[in-house]
């Protein structure tokens, strides 16, 4: 017996124990990583962390340090689960629960037995099911929405409600992705809990079903919790073109619920999918079946648990208006949630310990092994009745074929860097620059018209001032960006639909995870590179609060594509012909400050927070236009948003200051303004950097408003005269690491809250400070 | 100041109110009752009532 990271690549093998402890393990046995189950390294990353396994016909990556708590026994070939078939037919269940097929609603219920809402009710669903099988694909085609759609786990971030098509009377909402209903993260919390309030009639639980068994294992978590469903099998077009088939009506018999085969992308099935699940909503039809232990299986000790802790609880459960099947499971599996719910004496929680360590002895597995084991032998045993397994699907082989190649030892980091320059440089040079040149001509044109028009109506200099330097001048500048954020998002979603992304993240864990970041932080960085606003948001697919906030507050030193002309205005005045090179130095002298500093932080706060990086890599595939359309469209109107919302007043508030004394009198020299005076105070703290000149604090206080506007203020002011190469280079560092813009802040915000976003203020500028100042004494004794 | 002026000012002035108002209204909307929780917009639970954030 040997660890799974001591397996040789391509060598079967069946799992023996799963060890670790806490989240990691469970997440690790929710995944299909049950002992017993068949498992395969099929590539290592080119730093040979994480691994990639090929676990019940599907692609997971897992880093080293977690596969080693997995031992696993060599054997000849994967092994074909053996499963008897007994768990089939229920008569019982077949009788009671006759499901009305399509066009036949209201066949089975007469007026007797039939319970159904009041006809007003409104039908609130909730749509649930594993990260990446197409959930938001279907919620767009349930409600004609256009959420954004990736090919990475995790793209829902957020829950989003919509009206199901041609029935205003029901209400669904798209969950985030979840493998159980474990509480794991915090995405599996609210999620049960929402399906579990009084107000959520139905639900619908999509599958990938050419990945069933491990989807399943959601599915019959979801049934637990006794809420009306249907059980939507997705990709069904994929599944058949491979050769597989799914005896649907069978399937349904056997789990009592409704099954409907659907494809989400060619929108087939669709209507009879609404059918079903207003229909089950309607008539509040729960799953017929909840009981998946086996009173035979390993001398029914899980069975015979499960049913007397059920016997236990079954009054608090009513109390807490839990569903006794799922507190009892959850309380087996020690979920402190359901536990501190159901309030039980301690007594009780001593013979419910006892039931469990009787159970754990006699099955041999520990609780929450104990209870996978139960769930996925039912599964074996119902996919042995119903599914005609497909071969190997061509999307599977032509991803590890591909894969070869972009996740290969000596490939995967050049093509990544390759891929990467040329988006850099299309967006910003080859395509960006021309539109974005255009955009701001057009602007400044407009600017003038208006600036003309205001002339020849007699309009008071301030006011003209006001239209023309603040508001074309302003907001234009920042609006000019939108060709850039556009291109970038384009490139990037193009990536992320494609699948790359999630092997971009896979291969550079090992390196981020010695900072103290996790693989899946590299999306939101590399985003970061064009605009710190999208950046922050994008880090909201990390798992842990404590991946995201490190993220987020690194990702200020990804240098945006707004400093461009910052670092192009003074390489041209006092580096000229050596632009390249000095924009070449700041991006690697950012990386570097930005890698010394979550070193820094790794050591002062080591935290417990980090998520493990169990990531499943999806097969390639086409981006689909659109989708990447959808969220160009969505990018654009919110950044055009926050364009004329927050950088309009603060906009306003920067002209104030820069245009009005402190007695109201509009300035001709802007050195008599409100602004040079706050800048004055803070002058002299520049004074150790050779920057104490106002003019440069006017300019660097205006670049918190945009970076654009830093070039802008230097040239009105005049402030290269007063620089020299020895103060440009300070100043060229300070600029690359200080505060980023009030649009980046407000984002922080958003994500974090006002405190770190404040944090983030002080913290870039102190940083920036020091850095500049330690580039200042180095200059100084080399020029 | 003459008429156009005063037109203009208050035409920026009520600009500035609305994108005032349109910063409240979508702050109320996603009022962070659930910082560090990945279901932004406040988690769809609270929002309805019938749950706690995490």
């Amino acid at each position: 017996m040997i660890t799974l990271n001591k397996l040789e690549i391509g060598q079967p093998a069946v799992i023996e124990t799963v060890g670790g402890e806490g989240e990691i393990r469970l997440h690790l046995l929710g995944m299909g990583l049950i002992p017993g189950a068949g498992v395969k390294v099929v590539d290592r990353a080119p730093s040979g962390d994480p691994i990639q396994l090929e676990v019940s016909g599907y692609a997971l990556s897992l880093r080293k340090a977690d596969a080693a708590a997995i031992k696993v026994r060599k054997v000849d070939g994967m092994p074909e689960q053996a499963a008897d078939n007994n768990v089939g037919y229920n008569a019982y269940l077949h009788d009671h629960n006759a499901h009305p097929g399509l066009g036949e609603g209201g066949k089975y219920h007469s007026r007797d037995h039939a319970n159904p809402l009041p006809k007003d009710a409104r039908l609130n669903l909730a749509l649930a099911g594993q990260q990446n099988c197409g959930k938001t694909t279907l919620f767009n085609v349930l409600t004609g929405s256009n959420q954004h759609v990736g090919n990475f786990p995790g793209v829902t971030v957020e829950g989003k409600e919509g009206v199901i098509k041609g029935h205003p009377e029901s209400t669904i909402t798209d969950l985030p992705g979840i493998y159980s209903l474990s509480p794991h993260t915090a995405e599996e919390l609210v999620s049960r809990e929402f399906i579990l309030a009084p107000d959520t009639r139905g639900l619908i639980n999509i599958v990938d079903a050419g990945n069933i068994e491990r989807h399943l294992y959601l599915t019959l978590q979801l049934m637990e919790l006794n809420v009306p469903m249907v059980l939507a099998l997705n990709m069904m077009d994929e599944l058949r073109g491979n050769g597989g088939s799914i005896r649907i009506n069978e399937m349904e018999r056997i789990l009592g619920i409704p099954v409907v085969g659907i494809s989400a992308a060619g929108q087939e099935g669709i209507e009879e999918l609404v059918e079903h699940a207003l229909h089950v909503a309607r008539y509040r039809e729960g799953p017929a079946r909840q009981d998946f232990c086996d009173k035979d299986d390993h001398g029914g000790a899980v069975h015979r648990c499960l049913h007397s802790v059920m016997h236990l609880i079954e009054d608090h459960a009513a109390a807490a208006k839990l569903p006794v099947r799922f507190a009892a499971t959850k309380l087996i599996e020690g979920d402190p949630w359901v536990e501190n719910a159901l309030q039980l004496h301690t007594a009780e929680k001593e013979n419910i310990e006892r039931l469990i360590a009787a159970m754990e002895q006699e099955r041999g597995l520990d609780r929450a092994a104990a209870i996978a084991d139960m769930r996925y032998s039912f599964i074996r045993k119902l996919c042995a009745q119903t599914v005609v397994k497909p071969r190997e699907s061509r999307e599977y082989l032509r991803s590890r074929r591909i894969d070869r190649i972009l996740t290969g030892k000596w490939t995967a980091f050049p093509i990544f860097a390759a891929i990467m320059a040329l988006i850099i440089w299309l967006t910003i040079d080859v395509i960006g620059a021309p539109l974005q040149e255009l955009l701001g001509n057009g602007i400044s044109a407009l600017g003038a018209l208006a600036g003309g028009w205001m002339e020849s109506l007699d309009v008071s200099p301030a006011v003209q001032s006001l239209v023309v330097d603040a508001i074309f001048g302003g907001v234009g500048s920042v609006v000019s960006f939108v060709p850039v954020i556009i291109l970038l998002f384009f490139f990037l979603s193009m990536l992320e639909d494609s699948g790359y992304m999630a092997r971009v993240a896979y291969f550079t864990d090992s390196f981020l995870r010695k900072i103290g970041l996790s693989g899946r932080s590299i999306v939101p960085l590399l985003i970061g590179l064009g605009c710190s606003v999208p950046g922050v948001m994008a880090a909201r697919t990390l798992p842990s609060a404590y991946d995201r906030r490190r993220t987020i507050l690194l990702t200020p030193f990804m240098s945006c594509s707004a400093k461009l002309p910052i670092y192009a205005f003074l390489s041209s005045a006092f580096f000229p012909g050596h632009g390249g090179l000095v924009l070449v130095c700041l991006y690697l002298f950012a990386i570097l400050a930005g890698i010394i500093v979550a070193l820094v932080g790794r050591l002062l706060h080591r935290g417990n927070g980090a998520a493990p990086f169990v990531l499943e890599l999806p097969n390639y595939r086409l981006p689909q236009m659109r989708n990447v359309l959808h969220l160009l469209s969505d990018k654009t109107v919110d950044f055009l948003k926050r364009a004329f919302t927050v950088i309009f007043l603060a906009t306003l508030v920067i002209w104030c200051l820069q245009t009005f004394d402190w007695r109201l009198n509009m300035v001709s020299d802007t050195s008599d303004s409100m602004l040079a005076g706050v800048a004055g105070c803070i002058a002299p703290l520049f004074t150790p950097l050779g920057l104490g000149d106002w003019r440069v604090v006017t300019a660097l206080i205006s670049g918190f408003l945009a970076k654009e506007s830093v070039v802008s203020t230097m040239e009105l002011l005049g402030v290269t005269a007063s620089l020299t190469v020895l103060t440009a280079i300070p100043l060229l560092v300070f600029c690359l690491l200080y505060t980023p813009c009030v649009a980046a802040i407000a984002a922080v915000r958003r994500e974090l809250g006002a405190h770190w976003a404040g944090f983030m203020i002080v913290f870039q500028c102190v940083v920036a400070w020091v850095a500049a100042l330690v580039v200042y004494w180095i200059a100084g004794l080399l020029i | 100041m003459n008429t156009a002026s005063l037109v203009i000012l208050a035409l920026v002035l009520l600009g500035a109110i609305l994108a005032l108002v349109k910063i409240r209204t979508d702050r109320r909307k996603r009022r962070s009752c659930c910082n560090g929780c990945a279901m932004r917009d406040c988690c769809a639970a609270e929002r309805r009532g019938s749950g706690r954030c995490p």
